[in-house]
């Protein structure tokens, strides 16, 4: 009690500032980044603190925690305090250091997000990094599928053109055969340039 | 046999049309010329771009098209027509086409790894890889998302040019891809390319309207094109501008390749080169104009989206000071809740750290060249809705536009090759194969680690001096060596009959310009070109991995011998050449006489005193020895009974 006394007189004397929660209370600084501040109501609150000693049972229940105590923790040791209209407020435990809450809250944020039906970027707890939706990397990488159809379209206009020019080439032997006198320049030569300049101009 | 029944022709002018606008519009129309109109005094810019493509680049475009049409002959046999001594002036637009050609189909091979990119939503460029779960990669953090896939993920970039990084296997399939691709289209020549053509030249124009539908109703789009237009007509007074648009009007045409020689000389001979080259050009401007509309467009949406967000960071900052809900500022209200709490909008920013955001700074981080494609515009498009559609629109443009240049280029080797008879015993198609093989294995180099350095040396010391060099030598060659009013002359028995104001008008226009006016602009470029490149140090921006951008390193000197070796490879012909003619003529004597040229006849300037310049001549009744053209001639005329007209007589004509 006495703490807090003191957090509001340093309010005071600071002024217009944001929030700061105090760290020698064990106060952890959570912004709830909402358009209406008063969505996040004492309901919400009170699910929030639920919350809090679901992740500090859940984290202390693997991990050992300092004083073993907060294996027990329930809504009446979490404390929220300093609400201001952004909406931010300052909590803290009864004998919870702000380390072991920070953990504890992190490993359980997706519940956090979840219950409270909010996300990464709108429910900010000072001290955890949002956690960033990582690349799904596929098994074959996605971009070789178009390349593959346009390497396959390819390779058949190739094989076209090739069965095309062959396909000429026995249209023309055959009518140059059946033909008594083999005109060469009638379908053209094999050849396009046949006959050009002399390489002596060089 | 009469060559010309032998040489390929153009199933029908829009073939021809098609094909040489495709050649002149390319990659640069899009991502060079917004960029310049921008930063050289925006609407203003178009004055000196419109007169330099009056007298600059119409008239270039009109010699290269008139020379190919008239001697039948691709860049290397028809500059050996025109004289003797400009052998070498064919061989060095070869030397260019062969290799910008291997450079610029990398550009090709980033399309298409870019479009094949395209088919997935997320876009891959939209976000960073993530790292231990809570932080994304340090290189995309510290620059962006798009510029992370194009400097990391696409280039795999290294640190320096002297670090090569190896091959990068998804470049190489691409690349293997593009010449592939390349190589089909041309394989018979212009009877295939000419049809692909009808695709590759106006699907650029189809993808321009839609992106312009979408640009124009974007937000923030009249901001950019505010941006591009809003004149500053006092930056006129300054020569660079006036250089730098004679520099745009001259590499947007795609002049010096030996390109447009080669498809004009597929021409029948009366086809209308005056109107064809107007076409060209013209068609050419408005396309850059149009790109300039639709780039800008879309960079002002993305400069306001871009303000936005940097808006947004700052209301959260301020948010979180006054302890205030959520939405109570606005990007709307911003401004004057600034002005509220803090008496004025810099003193908001001073007193609270806030980022300065502009959308007028935005747009100054002018960009272009393959940045502008593939970062910036590739980072625009994803804040489009339906984003990989344009994407694959956009990228598909891209491959259009580069494919169509693509030709130019090989057809600017093929042609000439095939002229002076070097290639005549191998099948065409195998021939086209060996120009991409060869043209593959070396433009490996540009998709190592290191590839994109090595790409804009060859873009700087092949694709620009060269380029200026070869088209000065080209004026001067019809206008001063082989004469225009001769070059008149032998023009007026095919082109159209000077009956009308307009034709006559054109007449006097390519008298000023040909001979005169256009080879002193192009002067005056090449002089400050030479003059800018000497004064800029020899650095290039190396991406850091580090620091996510770049840094300014040195060339080292291997590199700087390799560009010299580069220019001179690309120039040394024309004096080389001139020093084998005379050599040949000093030691050979008179016999080597110049052969006469098609359509011009046997009578020595001397008995009639003027050249036959009617165009009904039938060329069939004429003697077959001047009407060939083959320089190879059956047997060796008498020389007392046609008098050869050797260019020792040019002086003593009237």
């Amino acid at each position: 009690m006495k703490m807090k006394i003191f957090l509001i007189l340093s309010l005071f004397i600071a002024g217009g500032s944001s929030l700061t929660c105090d760290p020698a209370s064990n106060e952890v600084k959570v912004t709830v980044k909402l358009a209406d501040p008063s969505e996040f109501d004492d309901y919400d609150q009170y699910l929030f603190k639920g919350l809090v000693a679901y992740s500090l049972q859940k984290y202390c229940g693997t991990t050992t925690c300092s004083p073993s105590s907060l294996e027990e923790t329930d809504t009446v040791n979490v404390h929220i305090s300093n609400k201001t209209d952004r909406f931010a407020m300052c909590v803290a435990v009864d004998d919870c250091s702000i380390d072991t809450l920070t953990k504890a809250i992190k490993q359980s944020k997706p519940q956090f997000n979840g219950a409270l039906e909010l996300s990464d970027t709108v429910l900010l707890v000072d001290g955890i990094l949002p956690t960033l939706k990582p690349q799904t990397i596929p098994d074959f990488p996605t971009w070789l599928i178009p390349f593959i159809v346009f390497i396959c379209l390819t390779v058949i206009a190739a094989i076209a053109i090739i069965a095309y020019t062959v396909h000429q080439t026995k249209k023309r032997k055959k009518r140059m055969l059946s033909s008594s006198s083999g005109d060469d320049d009638d379908e053209g030569s094999d050849h396009i340039y046949e006959n050009s300049g002399a390489a002596t101009q060089l | 046999m009469n060559e010309d029944e032998e040489r390929p022709q153009w199933d029908n002018k829009a073939q021809f049309l098609l094909t040489c606008i495709g050649f002149a519009v390319g990659l640069g129309n899009v991502w060079r010329f917004p960029y310049q109109l921008q930063s050289n005094g925006g609407g203003a810019f178009l004055i000196p771009y419109l007169i330099m493509l009056v007298f600059e680049g119409i008239p270039l475009l009109y010699v290269e098209l008139t020379v190919g049409q008239w001697l039948r002959k691709g860049s290397m046999g028809a500059w050996i027509k025109i004289n003797p001594f400009l052998k070498g002036l064919g061989i060095c637009s070869l030397f260019v086409s062969f290799l910008v050609g291997m450079y610029y189909n990398t550009i090709i091979a980033w399309c298409l790894y870019y479009l094949c990119n395209s088919f997935q939503d997320p876009l891959p460029w939209k976000s960073c890889p993530v790292v231990n779960g809570t932080s994304y990669i340090t290189e995309c953090q510290k620059s962006s998302s798009s510029e992370y896939f194009w400097y990391r993920e696409t280039l795999h970039i290294t640190s320096s040019i002297e670090v090569s990084g190896g091959i990068q296997t998804h470049l190489l399939a691409t690349m293997i891809l593009a010449w592939m691709i390349v190589a089909l289209c041309l394989i018979k020549g212009i009877a295939s390319s000419g049809k692909v053509v009808y695709v590759t030249a106006t699907f650029p124009y189809l993808v321009l309207f839609c992106f312009l539908v979408r640009g124009v109703t974007l937000r923030g789009a009249s901001t950019g094109l505010r941006y591009l237009f809003n004149p500053k007509v006092e930056l006129l007074s300054d020569p660079q501008i006036w250089l730098t648009a004679s520099t745009q009007i001259f590499f947007s045409l795609s002049l010096a390749f030996g390109g447009m020689i080669a498809f004009s000389s597929y021409n029948p001979k009366d086809s209308d080169v005056e109107v064809d080259t107007l076409i060209v050009c013209v068609t050419n401007s408005v396309t850059s104009l149009l790109a300039s509309v639709v780039i800008f467009a879309v960079l002002g949406f993305k400069a306001t989206v871009d303000y936005e967000t940097c808006v947004e960071g700052n209301i959260q900052t301020l948010l979180d000071f006054h302890d205030l809900p959520e939405a109570s500022i606005t990007v709307d209200t911003y401004d004057t809740f600034l002005i509220e709490r803090y008496g004025s909008y810099f003193g908001g920013i001073a007193e609270r750290g806030l980022n300065n955001c502009s959308v007028e700074a935005n747009l100054d981080d002018g960009v272009s060249g393959t940045g502008l494609a593939f970062i910036v515009f590739a980072d625009a498009i994803l804040e489009m809705p339906g984003s990989p559609i344009w994407a694959i629109l956009f990228f598909l443009m891209l491959l259009t536009l580069g494919l169509d240049s693509m030709f130019g280029n090989i057809e600017g080797v093929l042609t000439p090759l095939n002229d002076i008879g070097l290639t005549k015993k191998y099948r065409n198609e195998f021939v086209v194969v060996g120009i991409v093989l060869v043209s593959f294995l070396v433009s490996l180099t540009f998709i190592q680690g290191s590839g994109n350095y090595w790409l804009d040396v060859f873009d700087k010391y092949a694709g620009s001096i060269p380029l200026l060099i070869i088209a000065f030598f080209e004026l001067i060659a019809v206008g001063w060596i082989y004469r225009y009013d001769r070059f008149n002359n032998e023009l007026s028995k095919f082109l159209k009959p000077r009956d009308n104001l307009f034709r006559k008008a054109l007449y006097w226009f390519w008298w000023a310009t040909v001979p005169i006016i256009s080879p002193i602009l192009l002067l005056a470029v090449f002089i400050y070109y030479i003059y800018d490149s000497i004064i800029t140090p020899l650095k290039y921006d190396a991406w850091q991995e580090n620091l996510g951008d770049n840094i300014s390193l040195s060339y080292p000197g291997y590199v700087i011998a390799i560009s010299v070796i580069i220019t001179l490879i690309c120039t040394i012909w024309i004096p080389l050449g001139a020093v084998v003619e005379l050599v040949k003529r000093f030691f050979c004597g008179h016999q080597t006489g110049r052969v006469l040229n098609v359509g011009e006849v046997g009578y020595s300037v001397k008995e009639t005193g003027h050249y036959n310049s009617g165009y009904d001549h039938n060329l069939a009744d004429l003697p077959r020895a001047v009407t060939s053209g083959n320089d190879n001639l059956p047997y060796d005329p008498p020389a007392n009974k046609f008098p050869y007209i050797d260019d020792d007589n040019i002086s003593k004509k009237e």
